[in-house]
């Protein structure tokens, strides 16, 4: 959907990359766009721009919302348990 | 006043101080020391500070610059109770060597320069921070990160999970369910005795303190520290929690400050009072005004039976009445009954105290801003 929408509103999809990326220096690497890095980012952005999933009926606001509500009881899950590295950073505090 | 070095070097001299402990707080906040032996540290030392080397301290100094001056503050002196030979805690500003100045990443220096900047702003000259951190305590904690596991694993006579569990000479059943330490008297609360010790011990130290209880998540405890200035509040919160960490650990316990140990119960927060004055808090003048009616009204006081409690050791530990406006009882962040020097509500006849407070019609500190907690 996300390739239809692109390709509809003749989205440039950027130049393409010949270099190593792991290699780029951090000022070089900022312009250089990401993946959502937790899934909380990725609810984030799914609630704000989703209107390109809806085109054709594909996907329904409804089922995205309730897609969205779902998979925040993960976040939600995962962000108040605690790890051991939080014991590893925080005991001694 | 402020204390000199030769204040400083009369106590060692005359509290045969052995050890002089040099501390300061890291980045992260964590209370970091060097020891000194004291028969070194002359004037000079105690006044302009001593080179160390900042460069190992995370998220400070480079290698190539990592020479620091730790300057003792001599106002925030204190006797270390724990060390087995006599030992002075001196409190240490981080002093830039090629300025002169405040090491800006020491958190310190940010807690003075926030003093500095509201008497800039005008709108008061004294902050009064008063904070409540809460933190467990565990007989065993293991955990590990490892390439091939990773686990946290905690134990203490007190949490739910063990009221199954076969104890060498019986399981005495008294403990907290989860989320329901606050607060039920010992044998349940098991730990009385250790937060009294942590208590009486600050006190000692000189910290003002008011109160300790048990907390709302089993093993989870709090201990009242009451208010004081930013700077030496913050020296004091790092005295509560070096205190509460050692003491623990002489009951062979172990006591942690980290948020979030237990998932299914309560986490460790610090709740924190402040307000912002101007002129200092004075006992005599702190009579409670309601922050939403202004207004100290004979309702207030004739509400709050326990401020003329006839026991010297039985004061109200917050400020409290009748607000006017809101027809409720409130409670102000301000505690003025517990601002008290210990030897001061130890010795004071109550009547008087309360008499005094309740015929001063001045407040010449006047609070700028109080929250009130309705």
């Amino acid at each position: 959907m996300a390739g239809l929408d692109g390709i509809q509103n003749k989205i440039h999809p950027g130049e393409a990359m010949d270099k190593n990326l792991y290699d780029l220096p951090p000022a070089e690497l900022a312009n250089v766009p990401t993946v959502c890095a937790s899934l909380r980012e990725a609810l984030e952005q799914l609630s704000a721009d989703h209107d390109f999933l809806l085109k054709g009926d594909v996907f329904s606001k409804d089922q995205i919302e309730a897609y969205i509500e779902l998979k925040y009881e993960e976040v939600a899950r995962w962000e108040m348990t605690p790890s051991p590295v939080e014991y590893d950073m925080y005991y001694s505090g | 006043m402020a204390a000199t070095a030769s204040d400083v070097l009369k106590r060692i001299k005359d509290e045969e101080i052995e050890w002089i402990d040099l501390r300061f707080t890291d980045p992260k906040g964590k209370w970091q020391h060097l020891t000194m032996v004291a028969s070194i540290l002359g004037e000079d030392e105690l006044t302009d500070g001593l080179m160390f080397d900042g460069s190992s301290i995370a998220g400070w100094k480079a290698i190539n610059e990592s020479d620091m001056i730790l300057k003792p503050d001599l106002d925030a002196v204190y006797t270390d109770p724990f060390s087995a030979t006599p030992m002075l805690i001196l409190i240490c500003d981080i002093v830039e060597p090629s300025t002169g100045e405040l090491y800006a990443r020491d958190p310190r220096s940010t807690a003075k320069r926030a003093e500095a900047y509201v008497k800039a702003t005008g709108i008061g000259d004294t902050v009064y921070v008063g904070p409540e951190a809460e933190f467990f305590m565990f007989d065993d904690v293991r955990f590990e990160n490892s390439y091939s596991s990773s686990y946290y694993k905690i134990d203490d006579i007190e949490l739910p999970g063990n009221s199954g569990r076969e104890y060498e000479g019986g399981n005495l059943a008294h403990r907290p369910r989860a989320k329901g330490g606050y607060f039920p008297v010992a044998p349940v609360d098991s730990a009385v005795d250790i937060r009294g010790e942590m208590v009486s011990t600050m006190i000692e130290m000189g910290l003002p303190c008011d109160k300790h209880h048990h907390e709302v998540a089993a093993a989870q405890h709090e201990l009242g520290l009451t208010f004081g200035t930013l700077t030496t509040t913050a020296d004091r919160m790092q005295i509560y929690k070096y205190v509460v960490h050692q003491v623990a650990h002489a009951y062979g316990k172990t006591a942690t400050f980290m948020p979030k140990p237990i998932k299914e119960d309560n986490g460790s927060g610090m709740h924190t009072h402040f307000s912002i004055w101007q002129g200092r808090f004075s006992r005599a003048t702190a009579m409670p005004a309601c922050p939403t009616c202004a207004s100290i009204s004979s309702a207030a006081s004739s509400s709050m039976p326990r401020r003329s409690t006839p026991s010297p050791t039985r004061r109200p530990t917050a400020t409290s009445g009748w607000c006017r406006v809101t027809k409720r009882r409130c409670c102000w962040l301000i505690r003025a009954a517990t601002a008290r020097p210990r030897a001061a509500f130890l010795t004071a006849p109550a009547p008087s105290r309360s008499a005094s407070r309740s015929a001063s019609p001045m407040r010449s500190p006047t609070p700028i801003s109080l929250m009130p907690r309705c």
